[in-house]
């Protein structure tokens, strides 16, 4: 039985931070996918510090997150969030609303993607 | 993550398989299950090392599943002779006291050509020369020539216990029955099978017995 306790024990704590994995990037795709739509409607109310104040924090937690993320994900698609982060900031800086809600939107889509990718789905395993 | 924990498991399986119906012949020295590991390691292995845009673990975690899988085959197969004939097949007896068994050879998909070759391989020139040809699950074939003059007589010893379990289907063909292989256990002063680490007997007759250690 001793043979059997490091290969279960590794495919398990595998298996286990996966799921840990999924569970926490779903979970931080729907807050910022909630906080990008709210940039977005404040933005559309010409509030614009409100707006950059959650795109501030958005992108604060964005990037506390890059590291483990690295780890775990292909390195473009997450460049290419950064990407859609720094252009959202242009767009606001400029005043250029609708650039800047429409940005917002692919931003929300790409992460909606990025954190497709970690779920545990039949389509992702197929 | 998941997806890749969840792949690895399905490549790997699929690849075994896959190796297992491809015959013995196809495989050479390796066991299904090893060949595919082997097979699978090195692209794993490789692929990030190239690409420095995917995350290392996406190698590293499909190795350490495909290890631990692979440990856990192995101990399987170490547990149940079922399990270890159904991932890596069992050795079929190809020339038996001279004679082909043509059947053997075409469920195993061995040419009379590729027989040939594999004997000229271990320095027999002529199939008359071969008493047992067998054909192992690594898709090697051992050969046992007849013996010269001056050379005891071999025969090919067929395995009736393993491991403390009687293969009963080993038994009936070897034309005893469990009344008599209990008698012979008990000569050798074993009371129970399960006791038995190995028992073997040959078409001559003659018995090789290896006791269980109690510590295994």
């Amino acid at each position: 039985m001793k043979a059997l306790f490091l290969p279960l024990t590794l495919l398990l704590a595998i298996l286990f931070s996966s799921l840990v994995t999924a569970s926490l990037l779903s979970h931080k795709v729907n807050r910022w996918d909630t906080a990008l739509k709210e940039a977005s409607a404040q933005a559309l109310l010409q509030n614009f510090s409100e707006s950059s104040a959650i795109l501030d924090a958005c992108y604060e937690e964005w990037t506390e997150s890059q590291q483990l993320f690295h780890i775990l994900m292909e390195h473009d698609p997450l460049d290419d969030a950064e990407t859609l982060f720094a252009e959202s900031y242009a767009f606001l800086a400029q005043g250029e609303i609708s650039e800047y809600c429409l940005t917002l939107h692919l931003l929300r889509v790409h992460l909606a993607l990025i954190g497709e990718t970690q779920q545990i789905a039949l389509p992702n395993i197929l | 993550m998941a997806t890749a924990f969840f792949r690895t498991v399905i490549l790997y399986l699929v690849l075994t398989i896959g190796m297992r119906l491809m015959g013995k012949r196809q495989i050479g020295e390796l066991e299904p299950s090893e060949l595919v590991v082997t097979m699978t390691l090195s692209d794993l292995a490789s692929v990030p090392m190239q690409n420095f845009g995917i995350p290392l673990i996406n190698g590293l975690f499909p190795i350490t599943i495909l290890l631990s899988l692979s440990m856990l085959l192995s101990f399987i197969s170490l547990k149940s002779i079922r399990f270890r004939s159904l991932l890596c097949g069992r050795p079929t007896v190809i020339i038996r006291d001279g004679q082909i068994k043509q059947q053997a050879m075409a469920e195993n998909r061995l040419t009379i050509d590729e027989l040939y070759e594999q004997i000229r391989g271990q320095g027999v020139c002529c199939l008359t020369e071969v008493k047992y040809a067998v054909l192992e699950t690594s898709g090697k074939l051992s050969i046992f020539p007849y013996p010269s003059d001056d050379q005891q007589e071999q025969t090919l010893p067929l395995l009736l216990i393993s491991d403390g379990r009687v293969l009963r289907k080993n038994l009936r063909s070897s034309g005893y029955d469990e009344g008599w292989l209990k008698k012979a256990i008990a000569n050798q002063g074993i009371s129970s099978p399960s006791d038995v680490f190995l028992f073997t007997v040959d078409e001559k007759g003659s018995i090789h017995c290896v006791r269980k250690e109690t510590s295994l």
